[in-house]
């Protein structure tokens, strides 16, 4: 036995960046829970521990442990003896923590034993389902709680506290285990050789995975493993010397391809079919709130929340989300010896000079400024769906216009020779995302609440952000400046 | 006035290198490198893995700063080229990666459309040949078929210059075959010059007319590849004379029993050093991938 070794084994399989968004979920719910366990004197508090724990225990069983199997198929396949048996033994053993632990510490403060089991079970058994099954069964497992809190009136199902809910989470819990010995023998039997697809195990997708995957970047990997009719649709029309900056859109890749319209209908399918499913969950709850007999009024509130909590969580997310995704693309196009790069560096007829320094910034800049344009859009529907709140709003857009200065700085220096760096730049972005939340948390809190140091907070909250934008625009002149000195604008960044 | 245009349009090589020098993290890769391409030349940059070939070909084409030293192509500072320039340059890196997101089709249409010269019904026809199904995702081509797209599209462009970064490493005999005579035609029919950089020797001996050794971040040997056998042979010294021997060599090695080889040349009178004439001396003639062997280990 060696439980250090079974202990280690995850940190040594995981990339680096998993690895560390790892230690990040622990080190935000575990003083969370600790926290909620301290400080609330209700004796349902409990519940409130253990939805913490879900949320934690359930990414780390998703997108953390299962990349250990990935380190079981290299072992086999290279024929490494006992490796695959610690594997296994490293995987029960954080099972048995992720299970065990949390139900000894709930269960000394009064919480059901059996009940917490269960629903860290179902945490642990859904995690590895997730992460072993086949990619497009994943994707519907997402919706997995959703569908349950819909279904749970019309089965007649009730809280943590009753007893039939706790038989029903263990009988998935269990089934749902049983899967994932099942998937994960399956994948350690067929090794590495299988397919790369829609079908294959989601876990084997975090051998590519990387933070320009997640976005997109357009990496050979990730464009091999995606299934044909899903592969992007460039509109080649204009992307030539008459339009320069299109055709270096071309030559960006991921986001930056200019698409045709089946292109962009493709990319929108996901979209709509999340929006479908939530609508056939919409639907099922509107059946289940009166006993099997269809409620308009409650599928309409459904519809109505769902479309506001939609436009709510663009607004607060659209202009981090559109700046990461076009530095995750930059960042790789200027690092090393890129070859995209070299093509641009060689292309003729792109222009010279100033004219050429102005079209990169502008070929690089346009898609995440057009997607924050959008999300722009979604404030003002916002503000035009509450009009009581148009006072939130006001910092809503207020934190657009931040996140759109983080987001020219970061892009102009990354063209203008001083790039900050993948960490330095989710710091930044990361920043602004916590601005944009307290943009819209502290006004809610001191305007609808009426939360006294909420709104004490107000002024300081928009001096942070003028100095934000301020430094931002400071950084941008930086990188205008850097780009300016340099012999042409594609040279690759060393390293 | 048309002959004198002419004239001093010959004499501008494609390119040139004067003292280049370039380091990554500390470690000098090119330590002063000088080089001139001469036109319609097709020059092997040859070297061991980690020489600094495709470091050397980057900062002649401008992509990437050195340290020091200059790099200009047809006349003009490789960091600065203008559009004529480039529209004359074709270069073929290691791994080429480039736009992986489009289908060979896609790239070679968005590609031709910034050459004046661009020859759409030899990348067509050569697809073709290739085998390659024009609407397949590059990034779904195998690496051979990939390296086949890119050289297709280099030739399309009917560069003066043609750069090739290891070009056949990944092509099967046969389209390395293909394409050496593709490029000794170029050369020989449109005076296309050709730097190509190889770990294959006998590519080198079927297709180029020069050959340049790079070693410590050094050109070490740039001559004929004809040249080569004349001009080059490996001295044998027994290990009684290996003490006394001063000749100027290329390189030198001593064997476990105090023998000693160098790699020597013959000097501007064409007579080779004085050590070959002593006693016991030997003197071997080399082959192209023996003397790549003797000066790079």
């Amino acid at each position: 036995m060696n439980v250090l070794l079974w202990l280690r084994m995850p940190w040594f399989a995981t990339h680096r960046s998993a690895r560390w968004l790892a230690v990040l979920i622990v080190s935000i719910v575990l003083p969370a829970a600790i926290a909620i366990n301290l400080l609330l004197h209700h004796p349902d508090r409990w519940k409130g521990v253990l939805m913490v724990l879900v949320v934690g225990e359930a990414f780390l069983w998703a997108f953390f442990l299962p990349a250990t199997l990935l380190l079981a198929l290299d072992a086999r396949t290279l024929r490494i003896p006992s490796a695959q048996r610690h594997v296994v033994a490293s995987l029960l053993l954080y099972g048995a923590i992720s299970v065990i632990m949390p139900t000894l510490w709930l269960g000394t403060g009064g919480a059901p034993p059996l009940t917490v089991a269960a629903v860290l079970a179902l945490c642990v058994g859904g995690g590895l389902t997730f992460a072993t099954a086949p990619r497009y069964v994943a994707m519907l497992l997402g919706f997995g709680p959703a569908l349950f809190n819909a279904l749970r009136p019309a089965v007649h199902l009730g809280g943590l506290d009753d007893q039939r809910t706790t038989g029903f989470v263990l009988a998935v819990a269990l089934v749902l285990l049983a899967t994932a010995v099942w998937r994960a023998r399956r994948l350690l039997v067929n090794g590495d050789t299988q397919p790369r697809g829609w079908s294959s195990s989601m876990v084997l997708q975090m051998r590519v995975a990387g933070w320009s995957q997640l976005a997109g970047a357009g990496d050979s990997q990730a464009l091999r493993h995606a299934p044909d009719w899903l592969r992007a649709t460039p509109d080649m029309a204009g992307a030539g010397p008459d339009h320069p900056h299109r055709a270096m859109r071309m030559a960006l890749g991921g986001v930056y391809v200019p698409q045709t319209w089946r292109g962009v209908g493709l990319q929108l399918l996901g979209l709509g079919l999340g929006f479908a499913f939530m609508m056939v969950i919409s639907l099922l709850g509107a059946l289940g709130a009166r006993n099997g007999h269809f409620a308009r009024d409650v599928f309409v509130d459904m519809l109505h929340l769902g479309l506001r909590s939609g436009l709510g969580m663009l607004s607060l997310v659209g202009g981090t989300m559109s700046g990461f995704m076009a530095l995750a693309v930059l960042n790789r196009r200027w690092k090393g010896a890129s070859t995209e790069l070299s093509l641009l560096a060689l292309l003729p007829k792109l222009g010279d000079g100033l004219a050429l320094r102005r079209s990169v910034v502008r070929a690089c800049l346009s898609v995440p400024l057009f997607l924050q344009g959008l999300t722009l859009v979604a404030v003002l529907a916002c503000m035009a769906l509450w009009p009581q709140q148009a006072r939130i709003g006001g910092f809503a857009l207020l934190s657009l216009l931040g996140t759109t200065a983080i987001t020219t700085a970061l892009v102009v220096n990354i063209l203008g020779g001083h790039p900050l760096g993948t960490w330095r730049n989710a710091l930044m972005l990361g920043l602004g995302q916590v601005l944009t939340f307290a943009s819209v948390g502290l006004p809610w809190l001191a305007w609808n609440q009426h939360v006294g140091w909420a709104g004490a907070l107000l002024s300081p909250l928009l001096l942070g952000w003028l100095l934000l934008i301020a430094a931002m625009a400071w950084l941008a002149r930086r990188g205008w400046h850097g780009l300016r000195q340099l012999p042409h604008p594609f040279l690759a960044q060393p390293g | 006035m048309n002959a004198v245009l002419r004239a001093t349009e010959t004499v501008v090589p494609p390119l040139a290198v004067r003292e280049l020098v370039h380091c990554y993290e500390g470690h000098n890769v090119l330590a002063g490198v000088d080089l001139v391409l001469q036109p319609g030349s097709v020059l092997g940059l040859i070297g061991r893995n980690g020489a600094g070939k495709s470091t050397l070909i980057r900062a002649m084409l401008g992509l990437l700063t050195p340290l020091s030293g200059e790099a200009m192509v047809f006349g003009e500072p490789a960091l600065t080229l203008g559009d004529d320039a480039k529209a004359r340059i074709a270069y073929v890196p290691q791994q080429p990666e480039a736009l992986a997101w489009l289908t060979a089709r896609q790239m070679l249409d968005f590609v031709g459309r910034f050459y004046p010269r661009w020859d759409g019904r030899f990348a067509h026809d050569a697809l073709a040949r290739a085998g390659i199904v024009p609407n397949r995702l590059l990034a779904k081509l195998s690496p051979g078929e990939r390296q086949r797209v890119d050289l297709i599209r280099a030739l399309a462009s009917q560069p003066d210059l043609l750069v090739l970064d290891e070009p056949a490493a990944a092509l099967d005999p046969v389209a390395r075959r293909d394409l050496l005579r593709e490029v000794a035609m170029r050369a020989g029919e449109s005076g296309t010059t050709v730097l190509f950089s190889t770990h294959i020797v006998s590519d080198l001996e079927r297709v180029a007319s020069h050959i340049a050794l790079l070693r410590d971040g050094k050109v070490q040997l740039h001559c004929g590849v004809d040249e080569t056998k004349e001009r080059y042979a490996r001295l044998w010294l027994p290990a009684a004379m290996a003490a006394h021997a001063s000749a100027p060599s290329l390189s030198q090695r001593r064997h476990d029993d105090g023998s000693l080889s160098l790699v020597v040349a013959r000097d501007a009178n064409g007579q080779w050093p004085s050590a070959a004439r002593l006693a016991g001396a030997r003197l071997d003639t080399l082959g192209l991938e023996d003397l790549f062997v003797e000066i790079a280990a």
